[in-house]
């Protein structure tokens, strides 16, 4: 750990206690979230299998604010001779909501931040910090919401990336279900390498509420799907940073989730993705599976 | 006689005009009273103005407290949720037993969609008072906005025992039997909520249906 990664984790650290002073507080919630995945590339000439392990902290004060942090430890091993990749990464998120009469609804404004270090022996992919600003919009009824979010990735020693992210979601079925439609606009400002261009992508989640009581005591399903090109991609909403110069070519997802009334919410998924390697015109997929465990208090 | 005459004469004038002031002192101060203004502005539906005419009784003395409640509500009906907020925790400070405070808290926060927050108003009240219905009836909404079904199941069947001659508790059991996948007991629900008013409409579709 750099210096650098230890002044934001002394900063994600003390922001983590500053709602704890107020933890008495019948207002805030506290939600402990852990995660894993492990995921097996299939088709890869450099790459064999990856698996991770992640811890998350959610403090929220009623509607208005919500902090989240987050630190992750993962692994890829590869099919050449070459060390394993480990890498460790730290996000923050504030979101802050403004409930305003004049546009008849809830403006989020969030703020986020991600640092990212390995071993990477290219370089390529180790020292990267995320900053994100993001702005969005909903209706009392919270039947739609719009979003933009820009995100600044700076690969200290690759380039800077630009990310604009453009969200459109809405409900139908009496609310239970949220479709849900992001674009991503990547721009890499370093154009000399050949891997490196601008990308665009578009990703489809789709969320249905199951009635309570259901046979397998569920609370939803989600499915997503990302078509196009998505190439050092930041989703601040799940803090998720592809900081592979690989290109990711088209997605498929699907999840279950279990909430219980006493605070536990559990999340089973499985993922396909298709990735690329321009540089050695290498294609594969990886194949992925996920838990999340989280009790709210 | 005379003496007599003009001495009746005299009372009756004295009594008359005291009638007329009577009179005069039961209406006018009553039809100027900026109170009085403010209800008859408020059922004309004109809420900016029925606040407007009671912004001198805004202020911080302790008396002020029926004037921002009163503005809560006011600024609730004109939409403005954020001020109706404000005025409703002024009228609570002032006040730290009001129950009123915490139910017109609920309202504007309710129509924000904040129902976790409009939850924990309503709460308050029912941990005061156990029973209270308008109380009982605002945790059910929130609950159902929440989509909390198990809770709005719950709490509308005690509800319901509390209140048996009491139509919207059992439409909200209905809903909750419904959601949690009981559609007989929504039936049994419903058949109940049609013996109390005939005419509602949710419960006359579900029962065809």
């Amino acid at each position: 750990m750099n210096n650098q990664q230890k002044t934001a984790s002394a900063l994600l650290l003390s922001t983590a206690l500053l709602p704890l002073a107020s933890m008495a507080e019948e207002n805030w919630n506290t939600t402990i979230n852990y995660q894993a995945d492990y995921g097996s590339y299939d088709g890869s000439q450099l790459r064999d299998d990856h698996s991770s392990q992640g811890i998350g902290l959610q403090f929220n004060y009623l509607d208005q604010l919500e902090l989240k942090l987050y630190g992750n430890k993962s692994e890829v091993s590869y099919n050449v001779t070459s060390e394993n990749l480990e890498q460790d990464e730290y996000a923050a998120r504030a979101n802050y909501t403004i409930f305003s009469d004049s546009l008849s609804g809830r403006v989020g404004l969030g703020l986020y931040f991600h640092t990212v270090d390995n071993n990477d022996v290219t370089g390529q992919t180790d020292a990267v910090d995320i900053w994100a600003s993001s702005i969005s919009y909903s209706p009392w009824d919270q039947q739609y919401k719009v979003g933009l979010e820009y995100a600044q990735s700076d690969y200290s020693n690759l380039s800077e990336v630009h990310q604009l992210t453009t969200t459109v979601s809405f409900a139908f079925n009496d609310q239970y279900d949220w479709l849900n439609l992001r674009g991503y606009f990547i721009s890499p400002q370093e154009e000399d390498m050949a891997e490196l261009e601008d990308r665009q992508a578009l990703e489809v989640t789709w969320q249905h509420w199951v009635q309570p009581d259901n046979w397998l005591g569920l609370d939803s399903v989600t499915l997503s799907a990302m078509g196009g090109e998505r190439q050092f991609a930041v989703n601040s909403d799940i803090h998720l940073v592809m900081n592979l110069v690989d290109v990711e070519k088209q997605r498929y997802g699907a999840g279950l989730n279990w909430k219980t009334a006493n605070g536990w919410q559990t999340s089973l998924g499985i993922s396909y993705t298709e990735f690329e390697n321009e540089s050695i015109n290498d294609s594969y997929n990886d194949q992925l599976v996920y838990i999340s465990v989280g009790k709210r208090f | 006689m005379k003496i007599i005459f003009y001495s009746i004469l005299g009372l009756s004038i004295i009594a008359l005009d005291s009638m007329v002031l009577k009179a005069a002192e039961l209406s006018a101060p009553a039809s100027n009273s900026p109170w009085q203004q403010s209800y008859i502005l408020e059922a004309k539906g004109e809420y900016e103005a029925a606040t407007d005419v009671l912004s001198d009784y805004l202020d911080n003395t302790k008396s002020s407290e029926m004037a921002w409640l009163r503005s809560g509500w006011l600024h609730y009906l004109q939409g403005d949720y954020n001020d109706a907020i404000n005025a409703y925790k002024t009228a609570w400070k002032k006040n730290k037993y009001s129950l009123d405070a915490r139910l017109g808290l609920t309202l504007p926060l309710m129509a924000q969609n904040r129902w976790k927050e409009a939850a924990r108003y309503a709460q308050q009240v029912i941990d005061i008072t156990n029973w209270h219905y308008t109380a009982n009836l605002r945790l059910l909404a929130c609950h159902q906005g929440l989509k909390n079904w198990r809770d709005v199941n719950k709490i509308a069947k005690r509800l319901s025992t509390r209140y048996p001659s009491e139509t919207i508790p059992l439409v909200y059991l209905a809903r909750a039997r419904n959601m949690l996948g009981d559609v007989d007991g929504a039936v049994t629900a419903y058949r109940q909520v049609l013996i109390r008013e005939p005419g509602n409409i949710e419960a006359g579709q579900f029962v065809v249906n």
